[in-house]
């Protein structure tokens, strides 16, 4: 699945995505990591390996992390 | 212009902080030098992990959010366990850690370690600060994070050049606790449709009630359309135990009938609990009759274990305040009767059954505590048989009143979180129980009750063994205990060491009085219970096994094997 997460980033943002997603075996296949307009936000869009019955897990936990403004999946 | 150190004073003052538990080191002492001037309080640990938990058992205690500080490098490592032990339990503390100085960072400075990186995955959320300026914002922050949602854990690391610089920092007023108010009324008019139809349904509380605040929302649903209620480990107390539709607690030492009754339930009503593998046994074959609705405030709970008919992502207090004007008035007579004769059949087995004659016997140590301090007690358990005996025969009456570590399951975690419970309760009687080994790794903690000069009370169940591994190596590994008889300083004697009162009780004749005799004293009063060495507690569910699977207690009422 290929998700694309907006979040605010003062150094951490990166590694708080990245973190969640491997403590919850959701292991990462792709990464691009980039600036946005907006000042503070960046946009990180990932490609993860899921299994069918766990991708519904997926956002909500990325959700949880607190600088994570939004998750779009890309279908 | 204040410096960040008194910022940070301002802000704990400001969100009514009265307490806070922590260690001095070099990377804090502009904070340590700035309480002097203060009216918070604070309580020097012996070691911070106690700090974390004093921070954590405050938070259970009271529903208000626990403060921990300690110094940069060991002090903040040693705060780990307690920091997952409060993410795990979904416990409200700000921990707040000294950093080295900004041009140190990243030199492999003294007593410099990765703070952020290290706790990034058991907290809410963490955050290095290293201006004055974002000190007074990133706390009042913590505190909002710590509490909103599902409380949680929050690290502010500060480095020691921030708590010295200076800043403009006006404390806002706290915000409300709010939640959305939104509840998705088509899913809850289809909880509560699916609530009218079943026929053999049953709610499991959890911690998420307790947290709510929503206890009298409970009993109202569980009266109101007669449902039969059984608590997890945390969700002890959100209904009274001695209310006729309490069952008992689920799980792994769950109660028999209750196991039993949620493998024959046709609809359980999951309310602000989780799951836990403790709870379901092995997944494919939990529950499977029943259809669950599923009401949690934390949408990453929804379906992440059991597969749901109904998610309702809702504070407890907002969906059930919707929830039970809805529901029809009904009568679950037979479905009762059913689990009453599955109790009748398993309360014959109960330990407590049995005249103990010369044998000292924990179910019986902590029903005597149970019997002599009743409801108005605050109980604080550690890890192991203790823990669960504590669960099974001295339930709580009400919210808040049994605490303990569950989802990490932290071996330590009673004397320091009791220090904690006793600084949020100050009029309660607050009660450690704990076995001999989890009390043996932090009991410096002891030194703690002296030099604050608490009223606490400690029962040691000692048993001379690590007895829930030992009791694992009995039914699994053929009985080869290997590393778990563990010896004991003599009780007594520390607590004396310590200036607190140490008593032992060896007899059952001797229970009544002794614990008595605890009660009048003003001090902290520690007595050793010589238990029975190889005792179980049962019923048990194998890691793993299905909820079918219990070993169940013998008819000979547990008498060890």
């Amino acid at each position: 699945m290929k998700l694309v997460v907006n979040a605010r980033h003062d150094g951490d943002g990166l590694m708080r995505v990245c973190s969640t997603l491997r403590r919850r075996g959701f292991a990462i296949e792709a990464l691009r990591f980039a600036r946005t307009a907006a000042p503070g936000i960046s946009r990180i869009t990932v490609e993860l390996c899921v299994d069918e019955e766990r991708s519904h897990l997926v956002k909500p936990a990325l959700l949880k992390v607190v600088d994570v403004l939004d998750v779009e999946e890309e279908k | 212009m204040p410096t960040g150190a008194e910022i940070i004073w301002r802000v704990l003052e400001q969100r009514g902080v009265d307490v806070v538990f922590g260690y001095p080191g070099g990377a804090i002492l502009p904070t340590y030098d700035a309480a002097l001037n203060s009216r918070v309080r604070h309580v020097l640990v012996r070691h911070e992990q106690g700090a974390a938990h004093m921070a954590d058992g405050y938070a259970r205690a009271s529903g208000r959010v626990g403060v921990a500080l300690a110094t940069s490098g060991p002090g903040a490592t040693n705060l780990i366990t307690g920091i997952a032990t409060a993410m795990m339990d979904s416990s409200p503390i700000v921990c707040i850690t000294g950093q080295v100085t900004t041009e140190n960072l990243g030199r492999d400075a003294f007593q410099e370690t990765d703070v952020v990186g290290l706790t990034e995955p058991i907290t809410k959320h963490n955050r290095l600060v290293t201006r004055a300026e974002e000190i007074g914002p990133a706390l009042v922050h913590a505190f909002e994070v710590a509490t909103s949602g599902r409380p949680g854990p929050v690290v502010i690391d500060i480095t020691k050049d921030a708590q010295l610089g200076t800043a403009d920092y006006l404390v806002p007023p706290p915000r409300r606790r709010s939640t959305d108010g939104k509840i998705a009324s088509a899913a809850i008019a289809h909880a509560a449709e699916l609530i009218d139809r079943a026929r053999r349904p049953l709610i499991l509380a959890g911690q998420g009630i307790v947290q709510a605040g929503a206890s009298e929302l409970l009993r109202e649903l569980a009266e109101k359309a007669d449902l039969p209620v059984t608590p997890t480990l945390l969700g002890l107390g959100a209904l009274p135990a001695s209310h006729p539709l309490n069952l008992g607690m689920m799980g792994m030492h769950g109660e028999a009938w209750v196991n039993e009754a949620i493998q024959r339930a046709d609809l359980l009503i999951a309310l602000g609990m989780r799951f836990d593998d403790r709870v379901t046994g092995k997944l494919e074959t939990y529950a499977k009759q029943a259809k669950k609705i599923h009401i949690d405030i934390d949408p990453a709970e929804l379906g992440k274990n059991v597969a749901i008919e109904v998610g309702i992502v809702a504070d407890l207090m907002d969906a059930l305040s919707v929830l039970v004007p809805l529901v029809g008035r009904a009568g679950h007579r037979s479905w009762r009767d059913e689990i009453g004769s599955l109790r009748a059949e398993a309360k014959k087995r109960c330990v407590l059954n049995v005249a103990p004659g010369d044998r000292l016997r924990a179910p019986h140590v902590i029903d005597a505590l149970r019997r002599a301090t009743g409801s108005g007690a605050t109980i604080v358990t550690d890890v192991g048989q203790h823990q669960m005996w504590a669960a099974q025969y001295f339930p709580a009456e009400r919210p808040r009143q049994h605490l303990t570590s569950g989802g990490l399951g932290t071996m330590g975690f009673a004397l320091p979180a009791a220090i904690g419970a006793r600084f949020a309760r100050r009029q309660d009687e607050v009660w450690v129980i704990a076995g001999d080994g989890g009390f043996q790794m932090t009991a410096a903690e002891l030194a703690v009750c002296a030099q604050e000069q608490l009223e606490l009370k400690i029962a040691i169940i000692n048993n001379g063994y690590l007895g829930m591994v030992r009791q694992w190596q009995e039914f699994f590994y053929g009985r080869r205990y290997a590393a778990t008889p563990i010896t004991s300083p003599d009780f007594v004697k520390l607590a004396e060491a310590h200036g607190l009162v140490g008593l032992r009780v060896e007899h059952p004749r001797e229970l009544d009085d002794t614990i008595a005799r605890a009660r009048s004293s003003k001090r902290t009063v520690l007595i050793d219970f010589a238990v029975e060495q190889e005792d179980s507690v049962y019923p048990m569910v194998a890691a793993g096994r299905s909820l079918d699977d219990m070993i169940r207690r013998p008819v000979t009422a547990g008498r060890a094997p």
